[in-house]
């Protein structure tokens, strides 16, 4: 029941934000649209246990942020995040980015026509918004709700450490329990949380699909420039509400977080006098446990996302093929990623432990307990990342290119390596590096896999968090979500040479 | 040209050999293998342990009972139980 009550008044505010940011970017003629896109997506890139980080030592009594200014709730005083409300509210603001992308999709490919029709009448934006443009997004705004409710539904890492202290258990977050708990039906109550879990996110993502094919039946004509509304003197204020919602959902847990890291024990002021770098000298050279999860962690998401841009290519080759038998095979593959990309972190790593647990047939040799596994979880669990582009990148290759190669004699193998893989290779990149920033500080799938020796920086900050080692949590997360930025950037910019639709926030 | 143009001289070729014949025929059989393995064997299996008495054959976990009935029963036992006060 904490599940679902999380994931439906959760996803309720992801809806307002998300539809409310990209109402604004998509329709207005607000300045640096493109700018705000990408801080707006980057909570949406960090990951949910990092997020409950940062806002935990953001508004608690022993915030170093708050302490500085002379702002911080007293010493004793409940944390106001560690509730119901708490949970609903970070999970509202982690997912408000995936309804923002869906809304603002939609909105690039609305049919102008009613709209230059209301405009031209003389309705006011505000009637033209209520009477034509929500009416039409109404399919959208239902399936980005179930976008944002499926996310929050699997989400372990807000639940846990919010909810966990006062006893508010999700369906993740039991699975987790539960395997600790041992005992000889573990591995069964698992299987039937996870199952269950699995049961209700593969509903709303077949909900959400059937209604963004609605969406698409409704477009007429060819694809037209969105409408400009302009704000007249309104633009300035509305850019700073933008600016606002920047500051309260990104800029204030984030500077919480490098505040936290700065200072040398939680709960001391960071000023001057205490600012410290020992913490990020512990994480970076002296802790065995951080640097091998920062090198397991490199090994095991970098191999994935190579090994899945990869893959990758060769499925998006058979969806895209001329042989409607190889183009059925092909589609089917595709559509088992994307199922399962709709399944929870948490489940996927549940099927794992079933599949795994016992040595391999004929060979006799054990993933289990070893850093493979968790790397065949993250194949599983994230190859419909990468094939997302990979298949936008297909539609937009001239098959005729393979044809002729085929005809004058070319070989499946060199067709690839000298046509296919070149064309297609910025959207594989691109795919491959979206991975990795997913894979990279995820905790969701290795949570339930991990191992000694086998800690990833997931794991870990979650550890540290868990174990009352703040700071070094904080330093971890902050490193972490440096390296993210670096690398959403190092995508926008690869994205420039891919076509639309490759990198989630180049609409 | 279509591809028969290419196999001619290779004797009749049914939809079905055109699949797996050749590189692209083996790669997709390869391919297939994978997903076979990353995909369905362990969500298969996550379905097979939640719906019997554990990690045990399909047969043995598909058993009299059914379906819906037996998922009921266990997630209120695990789900409903433990939270209540």
């Amino acid at each position: 029941m904490d599940s679902l009550e999380s994931a439906l008044l959760s996803s309720v505010l992801a809806l307002m934000l998300g539809t409310a940011t990209a109402l604004i970017i998509g329709l207005s003629d607000v300045r640096m649209k493109g700018a705000y896109t990408f801080l707006l997506l980057i909570p949406m890139m960090i990951p949910p246990h990092v997020t409950a980080i940062a806002w935990i030592q953001a508004l608690g009594p022993s915030s170093a942020l708050l302490q500085s200014i002379g702002l911080a709730p007293d010493v004793g005083s409940t944390h106001p995040l560690y509730s119901r409300e708490g949970i609903v509210l970070l999970l509202g603001i982690q997912h408000a980015p995936l309804v923002f992308l869906v809304v603002l999709a939609a909105l690039r490919s609305l049919p102008r026509e009613m709209s230059d029709a209301a405009l031209v009448s003389g309705a006011r934006p505000a009637r033209l918004l209520r009477t034509i443009i929500l009416p039409l997004l109404a399919p959208t705004l239902i399936a980005g709700y179930a976008l944002a409710f499926v996310s929050a539904l699997g989400n372990f890492g807000i639940p846990a450490l919010l909810g966990i202290p006062v006893r508010y258990t999700t369906l993740p977050v039991l699975i987790w329990q539960r395997l600790a708990s041992f005992g000889p039906s573990v591995l069964t109550d698992m299987a039937v949380i996870a199952s269950l879990v699995a049961v209700i996110a593969v509903f709303a993502v077949i909900v959400q699909l059937w209604l963004s094919s609605r969406r698409r039946n409704a477009l007429i004509g060819l694809p037209q420039p969105p409408l400009d509304i302009s704000l007249g003197r309104a633009r300035p204020w509305v850019e700073a509400g933008l600016m606002s919602i920047i500051l309260a959902t990104l800029v204030l847990p984030l500077s919480a977080l490098f505040a936290t890291a700065l200072v040398p024990t939680y709960g001391v002021p960071l000023t001057l006098e205490t600012a410290t770098f020992e913490n990020f000298a512990e994480i970076l050279f002296r802790q065995s446990v951080t640097l091998r999860a920062f090198w397991n962690s490199t090994l095991v998401a970098g191999g994935a996302a190579a090994i899945i841009a990869m893959l990758a290519i060769f499925v998006a080759r058979y969806a895209a093929a001329r042989n409607r038998h190889m183009r059925r095979i092909g589609g089917a593959m595709t559509a088992l990623a994307e199922m399962t990309y709709a399944i929870p972190g948490l489940v996927i790593s549940v099927a794992f432990i079933l599949a795994f647990i016992n040595p391999l047939p004929l060979l006799g040799i054990s993933v289990y307990n070893t850093l493979a596994i968790i790397f065949l979880a993250y194949l599983c669990a994230f190859f419909s990342i990468a094939l997302k582009p990979v298949n936008a990148a297909f539609l937009q290759l001239d098959p005729a290119l393979d044809e002729a190669a085929r005809v004058a004699g070319a070989k499946f193998f060199r067709r690839m390596m000298t046509i296919t893989v070149p064309l297609v290779a910025p959207a594989a990149a691109s795919g491959a590096i979206l991975v990795f920033l997913t894979a990279y500080n995820e905790v969701t799938v290795s949570a339930l896999l991990w191992s000694s020796g086998n800690e990833t920086i997931g794991t870990t900050i979650f550890n540290y968090e868990d174990g009352g080692y703040t700071t070094l949590a904080s330093a971890m997360a902050a490193v972490t979500v440096v390296a993210t930025v670096f690398l959403m950037a190092a995508l926008d910019r690869l994205s420039r040479h891919a076509p639309p639709g490759v990198v989630p926030w180049r609409i | 040209m279509r591809s028969g143009a290419v196999d001619s001289g290779q004797g009749p070729v049914t939809p079905m050999t055109r699949i797996f014949k050749g590189d692209e025929g083996l790669t997709l059989v390869v391919l297939s293998l994978l997903i076979f393995v990353l995909f369905i064997v362990p969500l298969s299996l996550l379905a097979v342990v939640a719906l019997g008495d554990g990690p045990g054959p399909i047969w043995e976990a598909l058993d009299s009972r059914s379906v819906p009935r037996a998922l009921w029963t266990r997630w209120k036992a695990l789900c409903f139980l433990p939270c209540s006060p």
